[in-house]
């Protein structure tokens, strides 16, 4: 194993927003609002700050020495098992810790701004606090169990924020799905875990820690035999929390929760870990053909298919939760094709405009007194005059406009998985990234164009938001357009900086595979061939929006008919996918659990035979026990008595 | 005629000095207790205080090395080290919640903290002892202070009930292990475990002799560990003595008893495994399964613990089985019985402390609510609506009950799970399951208890204020519950470390 | 190893044989006319008042176990005694005597606990 220099304020990068979350959270009341508003965001912006010193220290090691760790203590150590309480910064993690807390601090900044009014504004920050120090604990956490930890503190953070306007029915419900639907992931994620301890512990010397990743790193041999099973299980986990095919199905409704949480959890960092994890365990996925297959299969599929159904969609915050769905997919077909550095390059720039898009469409939201239907927005442009810029450079950061920072990560996922040979997903991938252009558009156009199509009251009240909320846009407007260019790919004459950074992170699984982006051959020509498709069908896809739904509104509806009912109708109920999983699983299982389990094993068998059976049986046993323990000393010397010759008889004859 | 050494030389004296710590500190708060006029209700408690410190300082300071000392009679190291902390921990506890009692009630015992001191003077040297002789001191010295305890409240007649029973049956007893003792003597010829064990291996003398002496004596160690069918005083016991003195039998006695028993079953263990190991086996299987399910139709919270503490004696047993198991005997594969061996001793002692945790917290609780509420302050339903009104107390008492039943993050599951590893490293799956099984029967009555304190309310607060002290070193305890199941490592590790004084 | 206490068990065995045809002799051949006057009970002489199974003080009792008590403690000495002389003669008088001396003291304490809580008035 490498040599990792000692570096203990990463435990305070991690610790700092829990100390906020349990100030918050136990004081509640007794803190004044402003106070616990400042203090949450001191708190993140602390951590902000430390993740930069940190960064900056690793910037003068040698790129090989580049993996700081901070080991607190030993959490298990049993027989050969030993797990840690350690955290662990190398290049990955520190993009990602960097990314984290800083859009993190931001979106802190502005829901000082849109929770202003809220009853529950102190408890809403001390679960933001809390949701960042398990994001970190995930990203920093120096072993699998650590990242599992994180992995189930974000979900309950999530499970807790999306319902956490939870006299709504609707969002306790849809807290209730993100948790389960969760549960089903995690559940795959365990077995994969369990998978590596089993095939790991037998063969490590007291000591190693089976699930630290530099360890199963440096006995990645030793997983290959079951590597497609462990990664296909770890991918199971990932589609639940990245919201893939087939269990992405939570994060649309996850928008049931302050908009503030969407734009952070669901959209910036919580979603992506799953991308994360499958690239820092990548030294794993290249041992395994089968499973990168299914993981970029998946990941093109979800774009394209999460694509279409954004196409259809009235509520603004719904259509931004497809949008992410179908990035999310671009990541994991980065992933899937090999190339890991990408598919984080695009966590990176998604987490900028994704972010600022939420923000921005919380913004409107506030100016619309939390109208989210689009149909009855518009003509918002001159009103909100920030929010209107920076949500179109958010727009145009997505739909992959050059030079914006979309259009470096989007574009390289594009060229390796056109030049690792896997055309079809390209195909996909090149109709997915048109769709994202156009759908966006369609928003901005029903949104910011047009006539204002909102009741008069609602009318009256539209405003800008105040400076807590736009100064984050902004800052994020900024970061989205130059976000991507410490990634200039080299044809363009750029350093690919960002490639180069996390290179020692991917090298050693590179050097262990069998395939991958980095072996495909260099085609300069058709790098710039497919850029510039991409960018030209990125812009046909924006002009074709704003055409659509703004100059000939006689066109749109031509087409909507055109479309027609039926596949329109397909689109705007989510390929009634929903209504298939309730139908096939859910309907089902509730009668399963109903007629079998319920009314037959739990009110039959448990109950009936086992719980009232037993009971009885107990108080047959009980009461034939009282006779023996009736209080007289007499009979309990007496039975210790038999007791022992029964003891002694025992031994004579059985020696 | 006989030689003699010089009997105490200066490492003798730093090996005596807790032990003379505690007698001497005893001595003294009678004296103070006979002589000062002016004494305060809480004087004598602090000076017990100080003196279960002081013995705490002298084993951290002096260190008179690793084995058999004063002739053989006590082992020097950190087996005993470990019992002595234990013992002095739960003696402080113990002190608190006695102390907290006595804050309000008029039933001031200034006679309680020297027997206390003299209780657990006798269990350090039962811990230590290394010959036949220092056990039985050890043994009546702790049992005769313990039968005063509990028949301590004076005017109470079930406090004397139990008292009267368990000094006639604590008689008993120990008549059977004296005459164990006495033929154990026959077949070695000494008293000394050291010399005891050389005979054995070379299997001279008659076997008659040494299997219905360790009978005798498995008996004797038995009855003061509660295992069935020798258990039957506990539950009246428990029942009848105060609070916090069943809170220190449950605890301190019990582990004084499986010290010894460890100590004897590994004496023992290579000529009389056989013979141990099916008896102990039906007794450790009998004691879970007996003490759960009484426990279950229990209403008073105090017989109900009286008969949880009967089956996690059961599983502790099973620790003990797992030493005397063919695995661990099989000569073969010294290795791996060596591993087995140590990995169920040690695992024996951490459930030890953490069930001394968990136990000490939950009558902690049950003793301030017990002495503030009348008659029948000790039924389960009594404690309905605790949460709303108590709810530091009922918070504390619902982490050591679930920690009880074995359920994470708590330091019973941790202890449990090391028990059983141990258990199924040995081979004996069965027994393993037989003991999953009775944790999961045993959920059903610990949470009876919680679910009343938390989902069932009543109108009037039944108890009228309690004793904060004793209801926050409660709460530290049950705090030192979680974090012992969090972090069980440093912990699990030191008591694998004390185990490697024992011979395997 | 058993053979050594052969003796014991003649000396037993000859007691129980010699305690059982005495009373057998004399239950055999002793005659039997029973009187109320013979059944009552025997006080030498004395008129019998009232009924034996009568309530004594309870300090009766107190008193009889610190009796006891001290008195068993001083069977301890004993086998001290039988040593002491070895002792001596090793060059370990000193700390016999000071053993025996902590002995004392403890049972010194003891007492004057006793006296000091007042167990042994009468009142």
């Amino acid at each position: 194993m490498e040599t990792h220099a000692n570096e203990t304020l990463l435990r305070w990068i991690v610790l700092a927003p829990l100390l906020g979350a349990a100030v918050i959270g136990l004081l509640n009341r007794r803190l004044p609002r402003r106070v616990a508003g400042l203090l949450a965001c001191a708190t993140v912006g602390l951590s902000f700050a430390l993740s930069v010193v940190v960064f900056l220290r690793m910037l003068g090691l040698d790129p090989e020495h580049r993996r700081l760790t901070d080991i607190l203590a030993s959490w298990v150590a049993y027989g050969n098992l030993r797990i840690d309480i350690g955290f662990a910064m190398d290049q990955l993690s520190a993009v990602m810790a960097l990314v984290v807390t800083g859009v993190g601090f931001l979106i802190h900044v502005y829901s000082l701004g849109y929770m202003a009014h809220d009853d529950g504004f102190r408890r809403f920050f001390a679960y933001l606090n809390l949701f960042i120090f398990s994001m970190m604990t995930l990203v920093l956490g120096e072993n699998l169990v650590m990242l599992f930890v994180g992995w189930e503190g974000v979900g309950l953070c999530s499970y807790l924020l999306i319902s956490f306007w939870f006299d709504g029915e609707a969002n306790a419900v849809a807290g209730k799905k993100a948790f389960v639907v969760n549960r089903i992931g995690d559940f795959g994620f365990l077995l994969g875990m369990f998978l590596i301890g089993v095939t790991l512990l037998p063969h490590l010397a007291p000591g190693e820690g089976a699930f630290s990743f530099a360890v199963m790193q440096h006995h990645a041999p030793l997983l290959a035999p079951v590597a497609t099973a462990i990664g296909l299980l770890l991918f199971l986990g990932a589609t639940g929390k990245s919201a893939q095919i087939p269990l992405y199905i939570w994060l649309p409704d996850a928008m049931a929760g302050p908009t503030p949480v969407s734009a952070l959890i669901h959209a910036a960092t919580m979603v992506t870990a799953g991308v994360y994890m499958i690239a820092r365990m990548n030294f794993l996925y290249v041992l395994t053909p089968t499973a990168m297959a299914v993981v970029a299969a998946v990941g093109a599929a979800t774009a394209i298919f999460a694509g279409t159904i954004a196409l259809a969609q009235n509520d603004i915050k719904k259509v931004l939760a497809y949008s992410t769905v179908s990035q999310l997919g671009y990541m994991m077909l980065a992933c899937g094709v090999g190339a890991f550095a990408m598919g984080i390059f695009h966590v990176m720039t998604h987490a900028f405009f994704k972010a600022l898009l939420f923000l921005a469409s919380g913004s409107v939201i506030h100016a619309m007194s939390h109208e989210q239907d689009m149909r009855v927005m518009g003509g918002l442009r001159r009103k909100l005059p920030v929010t209107w810029w920076t949500f179109l450079v958010g727009t145009l950061a997505i739909a992959g406009v050059f030079p914006l920072a979309g259009f470096f990560s989007k574009d390289e996922i594009l060229w390796k998985t056109w030049s690792s040979g896997n055309t079809v997903l390209w195909v996909i991938g090149f109709l997915a990234a048109g769709l994202t252009a156009f759908y966006m558009m369609r928003l901005v156009s029903l949104t910011f164009f047009g006539t204002n199509r909102a009741s008069e009251e609602v009318r009256h009240h539209i405003h800008e938001s105040p400076a807590t909320m736009t100064v984050p846009l902004v800052i994020l407007a900024v970061l989205s357009i130059v976000g991507g260019w410490v990634g200039i790919p080299a044809f363009m004459g750029g350093g690919a900086h960002f490639e180069h950074w996390l290179e020692p992170v991917f090298a050693g699984g590179h050097a262990a595979g069998t395939h991958g982006a980095a072996h495909a051959v260099h085609d300069t020509t058709m790098e710039w061939i497919l850029a510039g498709a991409s960018v030209a069908w990125g812009v046909l896809g924006l002009l074709l929006g704003w055409i659509v739904y703004t100059r000939r509104l006689a066109v749109a509806e031509a087409g909507r008919r055109f479309a027609g009912g039926l596949p329109y109708r397909i689109l705007e109920n989510k390929y009634y996918v929903d209504e298939a999983y309730d139908g096939a699983f859910i309907r089902p299982g509730y009668r399963l659990s109903r007629t079998v389990l319920w009314k037959g094993i739990d009110a039959g068998l448990i109950d009936g035979l086992l719980v009232n059976g037993s009971a009885l049986a107990v108080a047959v046993v009980a009461s034939v026990l009282r006779l023996f323990q009736n209080g007289m000393v007499r009979f309990y010397a007496w039975s210790i008595t038999v007791g022992l010759t029964v003891f002694v008889l025992y031994l004579s004859f059985s020696g | 005629m006989t030689h003699f050494e010089m009997p105490l030389d200066a490492t003798s004296w730093s090996v005596l000095l807790p032990y003379l710590v505690i007698g001497g500190g005893g001595l003294l708060v009678m004296l103070v207790d006979a002589f000062v006029r002016t004494l305060k209700k809480d004087h004598l408690s602090y000076l017990t205080l100080c003196v279960f410190l002081a013995s705490i300082v002298v084993q951290i300071a002096v260190h008179p090395g690793e084995g058999p000392r004063l002739g053989g009679m006590l082992l020097a190291g950190d087996w005993s080290r470990f019992f002595n902390y234990l013992f002095a921990g739960i003696g402080i506890m113990t002190t608190i919640f006695a102390t907290g009692i006595y804050d309000r009630d008029g039933r001031y015992r200034p006679e309680f903290y020297p027997l206390l001191l003299f209780t657990v003077l006798g269990m350090m040297v039962l811990a230590a002892a290394n010959d036949l002789l220092a056990v039985f001191l050890g043994l009546e010295t702790m049992s005769l202070a313990t039968y005063i305890l509990a028949g301590g409240v004076r005017g109470n007649v079930r406090s004397s009930e139990a008292g009267f029973k368990y000094l006639v049956l604590g008689g008993f007893s120990s008549a059977f292990l004296l005459m164990g003792m006495a033929l154990l003597y026959g077949y070695a010829g000494d008293t000394n475990f050291d010399a005891i064990a050389r005979v054995l291996a070379t299997g001279g003398g008659a076997t008659i002799l040494v299997t219905a002496g360790s009978a005798l004596m498995l008996m004797g160690f038995g009855f003061k560990v509660a295992m069935v069918p020798f258990h039957m005083w506990t539950p009246d016991v428990y029942d009848g003595a105060p609070a916090y003195v069943t809170g220190f039998m449950a605890t301190a006695v019990k582990a004084a008893g499986f010290a010894i028993l460890l100590r004897v079953a590994l004496l023992l263990q290579p000529q009389l495994a056989w013979a141990w190991y099916p008896v102990l086996t039906v007794f450790a299987v009998l004691t879970m399964s007996l003490g759960n399910l009484v426990a279950l139709v229990q209403n008073n919270i105090k017989r109900m613990l009286a008969w949880s503490s009967i089956a996690h004696a059961g599983y502790l047993l099973l620790g003990v089985v797992t030493l005397l198991s063919p695995a661990v005997g099989d000569p073969a594969r010294q290795a791996l019985a060596r591993t087995v061996g140590e990995s169920a001793a040690s695992a024996v002692l951490f459930y030890l402390v953490g069930y001394s945790l968990m136990n000490l917290a939950a009558f902690g609780v049950v003793n301030v609510l017990s002495n503030r509420g009348g008659e029948d302050a000790d039924d389960i339903n009594r404690y309905a609506g605790l949460s709303r009104r108590r709810p530091v107390a009922a918070a504390t008492l619902a982490v050591a009950l679930l920690s009880l039943a074995g359920i994470p993050p708590f330091v019973g599951f941790m202890a449990k799970f090391y028990l059983f590893a141990a258990v199924v490293k040995a081979g004996l799956v069965p027994l393993a399951v037989i003991g999953v099984i009775n944790s999961l029967v045993s959920v059903y009555y610990y949470l009876r208890v919680i679910v009343v304190m938390y989902m069932k309310d009543t109108e009037a607060d039944s108890y009228d204020g309690v004793e904060w002290v004793s209801v926050a070193t409660a709460g530290a305890l049950a705090a030192l519950v979680l974090y012992l199941g969090i972090r069980p490592d440093a912990f699990h590790a030191a008591a694998a470390s004390v185990i490697r004084q024992l011979p395997f | 190893m058993f053979e050594q206490f052969i003796p014991v068990l003649m000396v037993l065995a000859v007691a129980a044989l010699f305690a059982g045809l005495f009373l057998g002799l004399s239950n055999w051949l002793g005659p039997r006319r029973p009187d109320p006057l013979k059944d009552s009970t025997y006080e030498c002489g004395i008129p019998v008042r009232g009924s034996t199974q009568i309530r004594f003080f309870v300090r009766f009792f107190l008193v009889a176990i610190f009796f006891l008590l001290f008195d068993l403690e001083a069977v301890f000495i004993y086998p001290w005694v039988i040593v002491y002389r070895a002792m001596l003669e090793a060059g370990h008088g000193a700390f016999a005597l000071a053993e025996m001396g902590t002995f004392a003291f403890v049972l010194l304490v003891g007492f004057v606990y006793i006296w000091r809580k007042g167990g042994l008035e009468w009142q």
